[in-house]
């Protein structure tokens, strides 16, 4: 499957998912760039001010704008969701691919390790490891790419596995090409739009995930502008100022809304047979 | 039969895997724990009690067996922030989250399988698409943003709902119920969203098999081979998943308790981590992990109910 190029050429999800992405970036790097504060800067204006056109999300409880926390906040999740899902795929790739064609010891330690990781529920698993190197926000981050890598490897080694029988692989192999090269040149390019739809769904797995670990108090610190830091500082007030919770709510939603149709999309757009047999079905 | 052993002996072996890596785990957490405990007040004598009453004394497989042998015995050690016997508080906040996670999974259940059933039914058409719809909607918004819009349209806004806390039952049975309504809520709503996809996808799909065909070519109504073929087979895919998202409540489990300030097991672990309390924190760990290899187990066990097929295998 080739990477789609043309803009006409993808589906009304990815269309519709790139444009809202897009508009919270923009708007969130326009905002953090015009604002006049700064996100931990307190006293500001009177706490608990209500939103005006000065501070158009009001000021929060330390009076620090709300404006310049929930953007930097979103950056901050796009930072989270951009870093895990790299070093993810950078270590995922080489383990998982080296794991389908070598077999042998690599993929049964892996194998072993990842049935021992999903006997975890994820978030404990980030929880337990957050108690054994400390909270804080590197290390929540520390804490979520070890989970991911392994996620991402058993993956790739699925993805990788189901062309290793292909044809155009043996004709390389028939020309000696040696096993990095196959591995490399020829599997990775063919497994690279899955690829995509991997790293979309970490990307918005790692900024949820990240939200949870600070909203329960063992990620970031304050005065850190998480989502989830905002949220649980903010909680409090939802009866007198339910802006100041609502609006980092529906950021954070408004985010992984929009990567969770991102790879719905990008998936429907690699394998068009399952939107085909659906159509299918509904003609009998 | 085989099948059912196998996979019991399957589940066993996760638990004591388990329980050996939420033990190595206090012992991976760099420096000496007793020293870290005490931080300034360090006392070479104390340590060293101290490291005897974790149990950190000894060859590492002395300190498991022990430990486990106490663990078996139902000692799970004493918490360090109040001395208490770690065993009887984790009973209470265990009986409450799962209280929290059996009412909010039936909920769940109660309108994901219709929703799904709906949604299969009337396929392409309006219904189908608001529950879609829908369902993309919860997927997409996280659990603990979920409980805080349920907590601000049904506490703060229309005011008809406690916002959350714990009652105890036996004093006041009906404003327990009513304070657990938005917990269960946001447990049900999230899990249903999915439940219902996949249902309404394995659904499609069994209409779509062979045996099917075979049925509607012998002259079955469309109901009939609905009863008696599809719903048995798509029950299976719709079974892995109620597995699958009951193991995502454990971990769940956490923000909702964290959300409603409901006093379960999640907001202990969470306590004792940030507290340092190992005892606790290693008998928490270990009972998450246990109960979701039991969850793990029970789905593996109804599958071989329900298709003889996995039983041969």
């Amino acid at each position: 499957m080739k990477l789609p190029t043309k803009w006409s050429g993808l589906n009304l999800r990815i269309r519709v998912s790139i444009v809202m992405l897009v508009l919270i970036l923009t708007l969130a790097v326009i905002a953090s760039i015009l604002s006049p504060y700064s996100s931990d800067q307190i006293g500001v204006g009177e706490t608990l001010l209500t939103p005006s056109f000065a501070h158009p999300f009001g000021l929060d409880s330390f009076g620090r704008d709300q404006l310049t926390r929930v953007t930097e906040g979103a950056l901050l999740s796009f930072f989270i969701g951009f870093t895990v899902m790299s070093i993810s795929l950078i270590v995922g790739i080489p383990i998982g691919i080296l794991s389908a064609f070598k077999g042998g010891l690599i993929d049964n330690g892996l194998s072993r390790f990842l049935d021992l990781l999903f006997a975890f529920p994820s978030l404990l698993l980030a929880l337990v490891l957050v108690a054994v190197i400390g909270s804080g926000f590197w290390t929540a981050l520390l804490a979520l790419t070890i989970i991911y890598i392994p996620i991402a490897s058993r993956f790739i080694r699925g993805a990788a596995i189901s062309e290793r029988d292909r044809d155009y692989v043996s004709a390389a192999k028939v020309n000696g090409a040696s096993t990095f090269r196959i591995c490399f040149k020829h599997i990775l390019p063919n497994i690279a739009f899955s690829l995509l739809v991997l790293g979309t769904n970490i990307f918005a797995f790692a900024i949820l995930a990240e939200a949870a670990l600070s909203y329960l108090g063992v990620g970031a610190k304050p005065p850190t502008p998480s989502l989830g830091k905002i949220l649980t500082e903010n909680q409090g007030f939802i009866t007198t100022s339910s802006h100041l919770v609502i609006i980092p709510a529906l950021t954070l939603s408004f985010l992984v809304l929009a990567l969770n149709l991102l790879g719905d999309g990008l998936r429907d757009h690699l394998d068009p047979r399952k939107t085909l047999k659906d159509s299918k079905m509904s003609d009998r | 039969m085989r099948y059912f052993l196998f996979r019991i002996a399957g589940g066993l072996l996760t638990i004591f895997v388990s329980s050996l890596l939420v033990f190595s785990m206090v012992r991976l957490i760099p420096g000496d724990p007793a020293s870290a405990l005490m931080g300034r007040a360090f006392d070479p004598e104390l340590a060293k009690i101290m490291r005897a009453r974790l149990g950190l004394d000894g060859t590492f497989i002395h300190q498991y067996s022990a430990w486990l042998k106490a663990l078996l015995q139902g000692d799970f050690g004493y918490s360090f922030l109040n001395g208490a016997p770690v065993g009887a508080q984790l009973q209470d906040r265990f009986l409450r989250t799962i209280h929290l996670l059996l009412g909010g999974i039936t909920f769940g259940l109660l309108i994901s399988i219709p929703a799904g059933l709906v949604a299969a039914r009337h396929k392409g058409k309006w219904q189908d698409g608001c529950i879609i719809g829908f369902t993309t909607l919860m997927l997409s918004i996280p659990q603990f943003v979920l409980g805080i819009l349920l907590i601000y349209i049904f506490a703060v806004r229309l005011g008809w709902l406690p916002a959350g806390g714990w009652v105890d039952p036996h004093e006041n049975l009906s404003l327990w119920a009513r304070s657990m309504i938005l917990p269960w809520m946001c447990v049900g709503l999230a899990m249903s969203a999915f439940i219902s996809r996949v249902l309404r996808a394995s659904i499609l799909d069994a209409r779509n098999m062979e045996f099917t065909r075979t049925a509607r070519s012998w002259g079955l109504s469309e109901r009939e081979i609905d009863r008696k073929h599809v719903y048995r087979n798509a029950s299976l895919p719709t079974i892995t998943v109620v597995g699958l998202e009951i193991g995502y409540l454990f971990g769940g489990a956490f923000v909702i308790e964290k959300v409603f300030a409901y006093p379960g097991i999640g907001q202990l672990t969470v306590d004792s981590i940030s507290g340092r309390d190992y005892p606790m924190v290693q008998a928490s760990v270990l009972l998450f992990a246990v109960s979701f290899a039991i969850v793990n187990l029970m789905v593996d066990l109804i599958y071989g109910v329900i298709d003889p097929r996995i039983r041969q295998k």
